[in-house]
């Protein structure tokens, strides 16, 4: 047996033939080497050493492919014949964020053997490596950089971006391992190897790093690719006959959605679709004992928002949900995710939201949901009040977002989630967003379903339930036409909404000779605070438009210097091109002759109506 | 569906399900359910509607195609709270424990003119075979520990549930060990119950989660009856769990914000907040602050013009003294990280709120961050330099931070003492190898010499322990 000293000193010199031979730059040598059965023992004794030693090369270095092969055998080779105790923390160490993912990708292969290998002769201290390896892999995961998005619309293809690439392989190195790990550990279990318990706190494990890689996933384009001609000039892919027309889909599904799927299948192994669609399920699992923080909590609803798209929208694993749930229970269990997608900023996130939004409302049928169950039902969340935040949350997106797509979809969502509601629900819901949107496009857009409802109500047959709307609604209407600045509103900024108004109200003088809605009773009102104050503006405006209309077509060097007085919709009208001065004043005057002609035949309606009431008396 | 408004047309079954077998009995008025049992129960029981039932299935279309099965992995659910379709909370709720049936589904009591796609086809019929394996009583508390366990056993109608504040009358029957202590029919307001009523903790949670006219047997934990204390008046002893039967009359909720003006929003939050002062005289801060979180809940957004400077005054000074009282209840509950937060959105709505501020240095003193809560009173000085109460509080972090500061350095002198001693150790280890190192290498050099001059191994050996000795030395 050879002596301590000695075996130091034969390590030392193993080491330094090693440190020479990456001098000279031979990695083939260097895997003959260190892969010599005589040199196993000096392998085993400096693996912590050769791990990092291997790693400065690396990092240091610009590796060919071949070079890349050989680390990795080596790595491979190390973990085989080492201790998995001591070489798991060398390998973890070097998941930082500054070494490149090229590098770490090297790593897998012996991390997964020396991952196996701890499972398998560590039972006891299972959950804690678990930590230790998941806690790494999501840490390095949130520090790979996320590709940008650029005015993203779900309509267009993206090919596959480096970033997402990245990203997606590296994810689903860790699935590997995880996956790995589970099975090494499930095998245990169905021998009896270990205790029930003990398979709950390696769950949680397993649980957090599916939450951390569906978090990053939530932030990335999981749309499939259709290979179409536009999508295969993107990619910069040429099909071989240049003439041919493109074949339908495209084989080969993008490498982040595999990632996407596995990550749903290795929760899926842990947790049947059925319990991790179910809200509480998420919260319980990740901390049954604790309050969670509230960036815990948005980090854990992200994750979850992005698995139920991968389900419900993607399909990933929904075969394995059961086909007896009710949808509006489904639906309330997808609020919490659908909320926290739609309250991010990124459009790709919005993207995930609103489609989720889409799977889960179109099962319902019209006039089956209350608010009050909702709430009630989603008392245990973090969301106090998740109709009017869905809502707001939609009505941001169809006034903000940059995506035209994602605007139109949020706005027929916020329509068709309307009729959902029963007939009191959307009474309530409606004077509450008419009430506190602040956009006049959306309020006008608001006002229009409202006069739809209104329609449906005036047919012969009134719907079931809709009397309380009806008995209503005239309190709608007159926060629909409500002048706050009387003559000088800015017609203009506020067109949509007086063409919405003047249009429902054209609409129900007609159609409303009984007075169902009571508009006959604020007539008067309507005339004077509305109609006259209306034209007055309309006739005010005009002048002014006409005027500087003139001037434009005219220009007098003295008022040229005096031009930042005039503004459109807020905008100074010197900031406009010459050219679309004049352009923009004709249009502007054109919407003040439309809006002359709507208030002027809902006038001539009234006074037709009046002068019919006085041939009777 | 089962929330439609309405009725719509009665379906007709038995027209669609031609192969009824003979025995299947009608669980709906309309036909809509058949059940046909192919296995009796071991027992009479039933689940309760709230129990959560454990199943195994199988789900057929009818032309006998499988869509889905359980596969032998049980299937949990909450009975009669449509998670599922309506058809398995009626025939669920007709099951006895180990009973093996056959449900057979009209689309309406399914997916209806929708269907399921891609495996429910529109207006399709389906059949189910179940086996009820077994069922728990629905837990009501928020963190499901068992301590308060419903057993509905009449269903009440509407979804609408007393909030807090709602008017609530009830006919309550308490028993303990089967006798009845409590019979009462009586009226109240949620979370706000006088004392004098004696009600135990668990009513105003159950209230909270019943219907109108919702009929349950539930059972109470010590923990949410009357506690080690037990009660006097119903002769109640300590730790005693209970049993109560209660009937949700009537109620009417307390209105909603978005129901209010502005003005009315701010008188009801000014109603609430004296009702909150007066249960936190009676130190009663959980109530308290289910008042205080009122006036947060009133006041979120207002439809006030900027030219409304008095509402708005009066808008700010209200929400501040919501956000500064529930603070104040999360310190005296020992929560610090809520009283924080309740003082940073104060502080937001007025960034000199001296209460706010000196609150939060409370918490963080309390959390035994000193440094943050010395910044905090600091604060508070710089603001009101007679704030008498900050300045105590200062002068405390002060001496508690220097305590510490003086404990700390007599701990890591001793501390830094041995680490410099190890080092020196270290160093001369380090030395001591390196000579090793050497002499090793010498004798090395020796050995190749005398293999070329023949000179003898002791000689080598002996070379080697006097360099050894030497590095020693």
């Amino acid at each position: 047996m050879e002596s301590v000293d000695e075996n130091s000193g034969n390590t030392l010199n193993f080491m330094s033939q090693v440190k020479q031979i990456i001098k000279e730059g031979n990695i083939s040598q260097l895997k003959n080497f260190c892969s010599d059965k005589e040199n196993e023992e000096q392998v085993i004794c400096s693996s912590l050493d050769l791990v990092s030693c291997f790693m400065d090369y690396l990092k240091d270095h610009e590796a060919n492919d071949q070079d890349m092969e050989n680390f990795r055998y080596l790595f491979s080779h190390i973990s085989y014949i080492s201790n998995e105790k001591e070489l798991i923390l060398g390998f973890l160490e070097q998941f930082d964020p500054m070494v490149e993912f090229d590098i770490i990708n090297c790593l897998f292969p012996g991390l997964k053997i020396v991952c196996a290998k701890i499972m398998e002769r560590d039972k006891a201290n299972q959950t804690y490596h678990l930590n230790m390896v998941f806690s790494s892999f999501v840490y390095y995961a949130e520090s790979l950089n996320l590709p940008k998005y650029d005015n993203y619309d779900p309509m267009e293809e993206y090919p596959e971006r480096a970033e997402e690439l990245k990203l997606a392989k590296f994810m689903k190195k860790c699935t590997e391992v995880g996956r790995s790990m589970l099975e090494i550990i499930q095998q245990q279990f169905q021998q009896k190897e270990i205790h029930k318990n003990h398979i709950k706190a390696v769950n949680c494990e397993f649980f957090n790093l599916c939450i951390g890689l569906l978090e990053r996933l939530s932030r990335l384009n999981l749309e499939e690719l259709t290979c179409t001609e536009s999508a295969e000039k993107l990619i910069g892919k040429k099909s071989k006959d240049q003439n041919s027309v493109s074949q339908g889909p495209h084989a080969e599904p993008r490498l982040v959605l595999k990632t996407a799927s596995d990550v749903c299948s290795l929760l899926h192994s842990l947790h049947r679709p059925w319990t991790m669609h179910c809200n509480m399920t998420w919260k319980n699992l990740i901390s049954s004992d604790r309050k969670l923080s509230q960036e815990e909590f948005d980090r854990l609803e992200l994750a979850r928002g992005c698995y139920l798209y991968l389900i419900f929208d993607k399909g990933h694993g929904i075969d394995l949900f059961p086909q007896m749930d009710h949808p509006l229970f489904s639906f309330k269990q997808c609020i919490p995710g659908i909320l926290s997608l739609l309250k991010q900023q990124d459009s790709v996130m919005l993207h995930k939201g609103l489609a989720l939004c889409r799977y889960a409302s179109n099962r319902l049928d019209p006039l089956t949901i209350h608010n009050r169950y909702l709430t009630n039902a989603l008392k245990e969340t973090n969301w106090h009040k998740p109709v009017s935040s869905l809502f707001q949350s939609a009505i941001h997106i169809s006034t903000h977002c940059p995506s035209k797509t994602l605007r139109q979809r949020s706005g027929q969502f916020i329509v068709r989630f309307l009729d959902k509601f029963v007939w009191t629900d959307r009474y309530n819901i409606l004077y509450s967003l008419i009430t506190n949107a602040q956009h006049p496009g959306m309020v006008g857009y608001l006002i229009g379903y409202f006069k739809d409802k209104l329609s449906e109500i005036l047919q012969q047959q009134m719907p079931i339930g809709s009397s309380y709307f009806l008995e209503r609604s005239h309190h709608i209407i007159k926060i629909s036409v409500a002048l706050k600045e009387g003559s000088e509103t800015d017609l203009l900024s506020e067109y949509n909404r007086l063409m919405s108004s003047l249009n429902m109200l054209r609409f129900l003088f007609i159609r409303d000779k009984n007075n169902k809605t009571q508009i006959w009773n604020i007539q008067a009102s309507i005339e004077e605070q509305f109609l006259e104050p209306l034209r007055t503006g309309i006739n005010l405006s005009r002048m002014h438009f006409r005027d500087e209309l003139k001037k434009q077509s005219h220009p007098r060097k003295e008022e040229v210097s005096n031009e930042t007085e005039f503004s459109i919709c807020g905008t100074n009208l010197s900031t406009f091109p010459l050219m679309e001065r004049k352009q923009a004043l004709e249009s502007a005057i054109h919407s003040f002759d439309m809006l002359e002609n709507i208030s002027i035949r809902v006038q001539e309606i009234i006074d037709q109506h009046r002068s019919t009431i006085e041939e009777l008396m | 569906m089962d929330l439609t408004e309405g009725d719509a047309e009665v379906p007709k079954v038995q027209e669609v399900l031609t192969e009824l077998p003979s025995g299947a009995v009608s669980l709906s008025g309309d036909n809509g359910v058949y059940k046909f049992i192919r296995k009796e129960g071991t027992s009479e029981q039933k689940p309760s509607t709230g129990s959560k039932v454990t199943v195994d299935y199988t789900g057929k279309l009818e032309d006998g195609s499988v869509f889905d099965s359980s596969s032998g992995r049980k299937f949990t659910f909450n009975l009669g709270k449509s998670e599922v379709i309506k058809a398995w909370d009626l025939g669920v709720a007709s099951m006895k424990r180990g009973e093996v049936c056959e449900l057979y589904c009209h689309s309406k009591y399914a997916y209806g003119e929708r269907g399921s796609p891609p495996k429910i086809p529109k207006n399709a019929n389906l059949i189910f075979e179940v086996e009820l394996h077994s069922w728990e009583a629905e837990d009501l508390t928020e963190d499901k520990d068992g301590g308060i366990l419903r057993e509905i056993l009449n269903a009440g109608v509407d979804y609408t549930m007393p909030n807090n504040g709602a008017e609530v009358e009830l006919e309550l029957v308490g028993k303990h060990n089967d006798n009845v202590f409590d019979k009462r029919h009586i009226t109240y307001n949620v979370s706000e119950a006088d004392e004098e009523l004696q009600l135990i903790p668990a009513i105003d949670i159950i209230v909270k989660q019943m219907k109108k006219s919702e009929h349950s047997r539930i059972f109470v934990k010590s923990k949410y009856g009357f506690g080690a204390a037990g009660s006097q008046k119903f002769n109640i002893p300590p730790n005693a769990d209970l049993v109560y039967d209660i009937k949700l009359v009537k109620f009417e909720n307390a209105a909603e914000a978005w129901e209010m003006t502005d003005e009315e929003r701010l008188e009801n939050s000014s109603i609430v907040k004296e009702k909150g002062t007066k249960f936190f005289k009676d130190k009663k801060y959980l109530k308290a602050m289910v008042q205080y979180k009122k006036i947060l809940d009133y006041l979120e957004h207002h439809d006030a013009k900027e030219d409304q400077t008095e509402l708005l005054e009066n808008w700010k000074k209200m929400k501040m003294a919501g956000y500064l009282n529930l603070a104040l209840c999360y310190n005296k509950l020992k929560d610090y990280a809520e009283t924080i937060h309740m003082c940073e959105q104060a502080l937001k709505e007025d960034p000199k709120s001296e209460k706010a501020l000196y609150r939060m240095g409370e918490a963080y003193f309390e959390q035994k961050m000193f440094d943050e809560a010395r910044k905090h009173f600091l604060e508070v000085i710089k603001i009101n330099p007679n704030n008498k109460p900050a300045r105590n509080m200062k002068a405390k972090c002060d001496q508690t931070i220097k305590k510490l500061k003086d404990a700390e350095r007599s701990k890591y002198k001793g501390m830094f003492d041995k680490f410099s001693k190890q080092d020196e150790e270290a160093e001369i280890r380090k030395k001591v190898e390196q000579q090793k190192e050497r002499a090793k290498a010498k004798a090395a050099k020796k050995v190749a010499k005398t293999d070329e001059s023949g000179e003898p191994a002791e000689a080598v050996n002996d070379g080697m322990k006097n360099g050894i000795a030497e590095a020693q030395s």
